[in-house]
């Protein structure tokens, strides 16, 4: 190492075929976890050889080495907490953007529950009216007085909904 | 960081030492540019500094990447050769000695003065140079520096001044030179 910082080009492979091995076990110990370790251990190599030209004579390489690796290590696993590369439950990747979420669902499924409920206690000739509406069946005669029919259901079913749910605002 | 495989990392290392090389070997213009703005502001001739000083940046920078003796081989013959850049050029404009007739010729103190400055340099490039382990390539790197820098100012003198600073250079290195070879056989 000491002849590769003073510009020994020949030194470059038994350096290399030195550290390597021991910054990939190192980084396998420390992340347990063998891709990010790969990662770890060619981002602390190619590190090192950038700044291989300010290593000391008097340092030792090995303790060199591991500080940069140990360095990396940290930072590459800071960043895949920061990101949540954790990847996400396949069920999530299969909902379609647009599509409604599974707790608007819910509010709509229980919505209608309640609504279904309060059109059960209205008088019956009240539930068939808006059942025709609601059906979209042209059923007999939508003139004026099926119009004055429905407005008469309707406002039962706000005032039933008001009495069991309270406002409708 | 992509995954590679072992060949493309070892490419890549080796790109890397390079380039660190090359951040380091970029120190040495901390010496080079502060002569070559000093060479334009005591009034050397723009194209002279910009020819002399490329090539001595392009030598400087190159060699210091290659090796870390040829980096102290620049430096030490930029120190060498500042004497000589300075000495004819302040002969000249502070007007120290006026010029000197030998045997009928005019003869411009410049050249003499660059010829003792380049012994100068010359003796103490030799001298650094027979303590390195390859001699001659430290020598000729240190030379090659110091002929480009003292010629910045020693050509004041014209192409007189500059071969009596190369002579200069010669001679004082002959002896250092002559001595280590008879030491070591």
């Amino acid at each position: 190492m000491v002849a590769l910082a003073r510009g020994e080009r020949s030194a470059f492979q038994p350096v290399f075929a030195t550290l390597w091995p021991l910054l990939r076990q190192f980084c396998r110990r420390a992340l347990l976890d063998d891709a990010l370790a790969e990662d770890a251990a060619q981002a602390a190599l190619t590190k090192l050889f950038l700044h291989a030209t300010d290593f000391q004579p008097d340092g030792d390489v090995v303790a060199w080495a591991v500080g940069i690796a140990a360095y990396e290590c940290r930072s590459l696993r800071n960043r895949r907490i920061r990101r949540a590369e954790e990847p996400h439950p396949p069920e999530l990747a299969a909902v379609a953007v647009g599509q409604a979420s599974p707790e608007e669902m819910a509010i709509h499924a229980n919505l209608g529950a309640a609504l279904l409920e309060v059109v059960q206690g209205l008088r019956p000739r009240d539930r068939e009216t808006l059942e025709q509406v609601l059906s979209a069946t042209p059923g007999p005669g939508r003139d004026a007085t099926f119009r004055k029919r429905l407005q008469r259901a309707l406002e039962r079913l706000r005032a039933a909904w008001r009495l069991t749910h309270g406002s409708d605002d | 960081m992509a995954p590679m495989t072992e060949g493309a990392l070892v490419r890549r290392s080796r790109w890397m030492y390079e380039l660190g090389r090359a951040r380091w070997a970029s120190r040495i213009l901390l010496v080079l540019l502060p002569l070559l703005v000093a060479a334009r502001l005591i009034g050397r001739p723009a194209v002279l500094v910009v020819v002399l000083g490329g090539i001595l940046v392009t030598l400087g920078f190159a060699v210091s990447m290659l090796h870390d003796r040829y980096a102290r081989a620049v430096r030490i013959g930029v120190l060498a050769g500042i004497p000589a850049f300075l000495l004819p050029l302040l002969i000249r404009s502070l007007d120290l000695l006026p010029l000197g007739e030998i045997a009928g010729t005019i003869v411009d103190p410049c050249v003499p003065a660059s010829f003792l400055s380049g012994v100068a340099a010359g003796w103490v490039v030799s001298r650094r140079a027979i303590d390195e382990e390859y001699q001659r390539s430290f020598w000729a790197v240190a030379v090659a520096t110091t002929a480009l820098t003292a010629s910045m100012g020693c050509s004041v003198a014209g192409g007189g001044g500059v071969l009596g600073m190369i002579a200069g250079v010669i001679a004082g290195s002959a002896p250092v030179v002559l001595r280590a070879a008879t030491q070591r056989s």
